[in-house]
């Protein structure tokens, strides 16, 4: 070898080494097995799916690991249609979806469960000067640009949200027409791709005119919520049903049957009343009626 | 490949010759790997094509591209307004980016001191490197306030904002072009109009700035390329409603926001559509392409037209007099590029200092290395997904942009039909949208492979991504390694082979070590084509078969849910200083490299 190749061979080495270096060392933690105890197998679990649904699923998770240091869950964050996609294909334990079973995907050998509800809120500027809306004025804001008072622009999800979903079927005109039938909106809307998009437009200094919708669970002080037809957006007035924008959290699966002892063991626990005071303090609404 | 050592093979046998074979062999294989960048083009084209075929047929061709009404809900497909909006956003954005680059070359090349066209050279170089989901940030909070309050319009989001924020993201390509044409205009020309009694104003925008014209078209072009194919930063300041761009503050969507908004959702026909959208994108490009070549074509046969053009006779006396009102008009551009070049360096301090006081106070030691858990996302999976993403990409690249430069450099006859086919196919490669790489990594190293969200798919996906800045930057340096080394090489009778490993390659190593460390940056600021190869995920890679999200997957993740928007920042914050520290190390490498050369 002479002494340019070594030279290059070194160069080429301490670049592949510094890469791996960082890598290695972070991989680390991960291999050694909890509590030294290495004749039991950790059980991995593969959760894809909604993006509304997976800070709710990666709580349950990391609470359920803690005490459970044999499971290993991994949420991979995408959207709903993967969710079901995944769930269909056999890529997941179970997928996570924020809407319900669209008909072609039942047709497709898969099942839902509902593991909690989550409320829609309108939100504006925490400066705004609004207080009350109705689904009419929401309507006629969207379809046709009427303001709200001050509120003269607003914002909307992207095509295929579950969030979108749930607006666009509940928000109706006072002649009883769907939000969701129009072809586009009015050009005061625009659409922002994620409930952080949305919100950090609204929450930007200043922004007094503008309204948008978010996930309950991503409610905080940074946006003010606004009464829906004179009901405040709380979990009480989605539990008792006198609030009306929501929509179902659902896990996704083949059947009961294929579901592996591990994720059974997992859903039990979601479903179990630890599982869905979690879900409570996360500020989505449980589907238990012992709470 | 295969076919290609069998000939060789023949050939050897014919010879009886065992170093021949060698050497034909070896041949062979670089033949193949400059080759490969026309099968990976032609692998995107079909690809792409082949998923988009049934929405075309479903929709009908003509119908998807004319019609005015995209609504998934309704199953009805017509992307005419994002065409139209992509387009002029697109001319907009090159217009003002292109002058204010103009402005900002001739400054660096003719104005500034020598010290001062070095910081400008970083200044540039770290323009570059910020990855647009940054500008998009910068935009949507720093500038949408400023433009909503000074046209006082309800929201400003749309085309006027989007502008701005794509003309600065594209201003760096066009002015390292422009200015490397301006400075290979002959000294000699701006020498001969000073001579001739021309003011230097004059000389620089009379006689130099019209010599590099083919260049500044040339640079011009790519801008545009640059700028149909953005995808992040559009897609948080366009406003994304489905519109025809009529005003400059109505919401519009371009082709890329129209693909990186839906695909995630997408099942069945609607996804065939985005598959098109992104196949129609595709062939924007393509055009392009075939311009720029068009005009790199033309520029190497018909010389330089400024100067081979017939001037116009005109009465002497009235021309000299013209001529010196209109010296004037080069003053006043004289001030302009000063003013524009000091506004290029205070809009990239703007954005530093945004991103810095929004994300360094967010950074903890625990969010940085600590161990990452479900709801307590920190950024070690990032380290150690970015590292692994770095480490796959620049295997598989490396090998293939290092061979198909030697065979480009060392074996072609320069000039030959076979080069020019694979230098055109480099510079699609170079040209094609990130956004359309991660479609064609999801649907086939995804879906036809069947890696699904893997680190090894976004690696796949990146690879073909840098591969062409690795096959140009080790060209170029294979390409300095003077002649005569060579031949000293032969005379001591090294083989080809050999000579290429032992003489020529050593000394091009300046080159490859560049670009490394600006493929390294390509990989640390990509996000568009990573969220849908290799997922996003808060859990540690268990491997090259796991999902894993870098820095930028991880800041779009943090900002998705609206409940970590301080982690955003904070991770913003990390990617510039490892933009900054990219920038940093390929300086240190170049003079390094260029202190060895000089000894």
């Amino acid at each position: 070898m002479t002494k340019a190749m070594k030279r290059v061979t070194c160069l080429a080495c301490v670049a592949v080494m510094g890469l791996g270096a960082a890598m290695f060392a972070a991989c680390d933690d991960q291999g050694n097995n909890p509590g030294g105890d290495t004749s039991r197998e950790v059980e991995e679990l593969y959760i894809s799916g909604s993006s509304s649904v997976s800070p709710l699923m990666e709580k349950l998770a990391s609470v359920y690991e803690s005490f459970n240091p044999y499971v290993d869950i991994t949420v991979q964050t995408s959207d709903s249609g993967t969710g079901v996609a995944d769930a269909i294909a056999g890529k997941n334990d179970f997928g996570m979806a924020s809407r319900a079973l669209k008909d072609s995907e039942i047709e497709q050998g898969v099942t839902s469960k509902q593991i909690a509800i989550d409320g829609v809120a309108l939100v504006v500027n925490p400066d705004a000067d609004l207080d009350d809306v109705t689904s009419d004025q929401v309507y006629q804001l969207y379809a046709n640009g009427t303001a709200i008072g001050a509120i003269t622009n607003a914002i909307s999800r992207e095509d295929g949200s579950g969030t979108r979903d749930a607006f666009d079927s509940l928000i109706k005109s006072a002649a009883g027409d769907e939000l969701g039938d129009l072809l586009t909106f009015n050009a005061c809307v625009t659409i922002q791709q994620s409930t952080g998009g949305v919100k950090e437009v609204i929450s930007t200094a200043g922004t007094t005119n503008t309204i948008g919708y978010i996930s309950m669970g991503s409610i905080d002080d940074t946006v003010k919520t606004v009464k829906f037809e004179g009901v405040e957006a709380t979990a009480e007035n989605v539990k008792n049903e006198s609030y009306a924008l929501s929509r179902p959290f659902n896990i996704v699966y083949k059947s009961e049957d294929d579901l592996s002892e591990a994720a059974k063991l997992f859903i039990d626990f979601i479903m179990s009343d630890a599982g869905q005071l979690i879900a409570e303090n996360e500020g989505y609404i449980s589907v238990s009626d012992s709470l | 490949m295969a076919q290609n050592a069998a000939t060789a093979t023949k050939g050897a046998v014919r010879n009886g010759n065992l170093a021949s074979v060698r050497e034909n062999t070896a041949k062979g294989v670089f033949i193949a790997l400059a080759a490969f960048s026309i099968l990976a083009v032609f692998a995107i084209v079909i690809y792409l094509l082949a998923a988009s075929i049934p929405a075309f047929r479903e929709i009908g061709f003509f119908k998807f591209l004319t019609g005015s009404i995209w609504s998934a809900k309704h199953e009805i497909f017509g992307i005419l307004p994002m065409i139209v909006s992509s387009l002029v956003l697109t001319v907009l954005s090159v217009l003002l980016g292109g002058i204010l680059a103009i402005f900002t070359a001739v400054y660096m090349v003719y104005y500034c001191p020598i010290w001062m066209k070095k910081i400008y050279e970083q200044i540039i170089n770290l323009l570059a490197g910020i990855p647009s989901l940054i500008f998009g940030y910068f935009g949507l909070v720093a500038l949408k306030p400023v433009l909503d309050d000074l046209f006082n319009v309800g929201s400003s989001l749309g085309l006027l904002l989007s502008t701005l924020v794509l003309s600065i993201m594209i201003l760096p390509t066009i002015t390292s072009l422009v200015k490397n044409s301006l400075e290979n205009v002959p000294m000699h020309y701006y020498e001969g109009a000073l001579a001739l009694g021309c003011t230097k104003n004059q000389a620089v925008w009379k006689v130099c700035l019209p010599a590099a014209k083919n260049g500044i078209i040339a640079a011009l072009i790519l801008g545009i390329g640059r700028a149909v194919g953005e995808t992040m930063a559009v897609q948080l300041l366009l406003g994304n409603l489905v519109n025809y761009p009529t005003g400059f503050f109505l919401p519009i969507r371009s082709l890329t926001s129209n693909i990186v908004l839906e695909f995630g959702y997408s099942t069945g026909l609607h996804r065939e559509a985005l598959i098109a959208t992104g196949f129609v994108l595709l062939i924007f490009i393509l055009i392009i392409n075939l311009c720029l070549w068009a005009v790199k074509k033309n520029d190497s046969i018909a010389g330089n037209k400024f100067f081979s053009r017939k001037f116009k006779q005109t009465n002497s006396t009235l021309a000299q007099l013209n001529y010196k009102k209109t010296g004037s008009v080069q003053d006043i551009l004289w001030i302009l590029s000063h003013i524009i070049a000091i506004l290029v360096a205070v809009m990239l301090a703007f954005i530093i200092v945004f991103v810095f006081v929004r994300g360094i106070p967010n950074i903890t030691a625990d969010f940085l290395f600590g161990e990452s858990a479900n709801a307590h996302p920190t950024l070690s999976p990032a380290f150690a997904s970015t590292g692994m993403l770095i480490l796959m990409a620049l295997l598989v690249a490396l090998p293939l942009g290092i061979g198909a430069a030697i065979f480009l450099n060392e074996y072609a006859k320069r000039g030959s039909k076979l080069v020019k086919l694979i230098r055109l196919f480099i510079d699609t490669l170079a040209g094609i949208p990130s956004i359309v790489f991660g479609l064609f990594g999801a649907i086939f190293f995804g879906t036809y492979c069947g890696m699904g969200y893997s680190l090894i798919n976004g690696s796949l996906t990146l690879a073909l991504i840098i591969l062409p800045t690795i096959i140009r930057s080790t060209e170029q340096s294979l390409s300095e390694v003077p002649d005569s080394m060579r031949e000293a090489s032969y005379a001591l009778g090294a083989g080809k082979l050999k000579t290429i490993f032992v003489v020529v390659l050593p000394q091009a190593i300046s080159g490859i070590v560049t670009s490394i460390i600006l493929s390294i940056g390509r990989i640390v600021g990509e996000s568009a084509a990573l969220i849908y190869t290799a997922g996003s995920v808060v859990n540690m890679p268990t491997g090259y078969d796991s999902a894993g999200s870098s820095f930028a997957v991880m800041m779009w993740k943090f900002m998705s849910e609206g409940l970590d928007t301080e982690l955003c920042y904070a991770t913003a914050a990390i990617l510039m200083i490892l933009v900054i520290i990219l920038n940093i190390l390929v300086t240190v490498s170049q003079k390094f490299f260029q202190r060895r050369k000089a000894k």
